[in-house]
């Protein structure tokens, strides 16, 4: 065993171990980001899917005969619900049009929309709405 | 005192071999878990890629319905195309539907259909996917007859794997 084989073992332990410890470090960190992406698309579902469920759960009464006038109601409507902490939503409908979109987004994996239609659940159509009130009752 | 100085044969060139076998070690280790973090990156992509193809399906099939005067036409518009934002989409298949006998004299009659969507493929779905949606009809019994048949539900259920496979037993 002399000085020089001590050394350059050493040498090679050093650069190895830092290096590894870059790994380990950026690995860690990693591992931690995609922890924090996977819960907030969790977020993102649970809330696209509330609000599909409200729509849903108002299923089968109608708001409005015309689905335009509908749609804007819902909008007003989606606005309302409450959201998850961290998450923003911007709920829009085109004028005249009888969809409404569902834009909902986390800061870090963007944002996830959808587009709802009053007529799926039975809010608009053909048959009588119900009053104000009614509509009130069942909220 | 020179005796002392010099080591054995058996102990020249044994710290090396150590450093080096220790050194691999550890570089093997962290580049595991380096691959680890990778891949759980990519698998998080990936579920991110799906759920947008999902809602692009969803949204395909609320364009699809948002007319109610045409949901008693479903089974013959088979084949129809149309587009929600950047997403082209297909009718493919319609079930049904099938309706059920009122429970008593006067109540609606309840139906159930199923629809198959097809996403055709894009610049950011490559390969076209297909889902099934069900639809839940309600239709009141009238004097003159049966009503127009009134959508109150649509869910999803669930994507149907690539086109290639749908169909196969």
């Amino acid at each position: 065993m002399n000085l020089v084989e001590i050394l350059v073992a050493s040498v090679i332990l050093v650069i190895s171990s830092s290096c590894s410890l870059q790994l380990w470090a950026s690995s860690t960190n990693s591992a931690e980001q995609a922890e924090r992406r996977q819960h907030q698309l969790g977020q993102l579902e649970i809330a696209l899917l509330g609000s599909q469920a409200r729509l849903a759960a108002l299923a089968a009464q109608p708001v409005a005969s015309d689905c335009a006038d509908a749609a804007s109601w819902l909008v007003g409507h989606l606005q309302s619900q409450p959201l998850g902490a961290g998450l923003s939503r911007e709920v829009s409908a085109e004028p005249g049009a009888a969809l409404v979109r569902v834009r909902i987004s986390a800061p870090e994996v963007g944002e996830r929309q959808r587009w709802l239609s009053p007529a799926a659940y039975g809010l608009c159509g053909p048959t009588e709405p119900i009053t104000e009130e009614q509509t009130d009752a069942t909220l | 005192m020179a005796r002392l100085q010099r080591s054995s044969p058996a102990q020249d060139g044994f710290l090396l071999p150590l450093s080096t076998a220790a050194s691999l070690l550890l570089m093997l280790s962290s580049l595991s878990l380096q691959a680890v973090a990778l891949q759980s990156r990519s698998q998080v992509i990936a579920s991110q890629r799906l759920r947008q193809a999902e809602d692009q399906l969803m949204s395909a099939a609320q364009h699809l319905v948002a007319d109610p005067l045409t949901v008693d036409q479903l089974p013959s518009r088979v084949g129809e195309a149309g587009q929600v934002d950047s997403a082209a989409y297909r009718l493919v298949k319609v079930e049904g539907p099938s309706w059920q006998e009122p429970a008593e004299a006067g109540a609606p009659q309840r139906g159930r259909a199923v629809a198959t969507l097809e996403l055709l493929a894009s610049a950011e779905q490559p390969l076209p996917l297909q889902a099934a949606f069900a639809l839940e009809l309600m239709r009141q019994a009238a004097p003159e007859g049966l009503a127009p048949a009134q959508l109150v539900s649509l869910r999803e259920l669930g994507l149907r794997g690539r086109p290639a496979a749908v169909g196969e037993p």
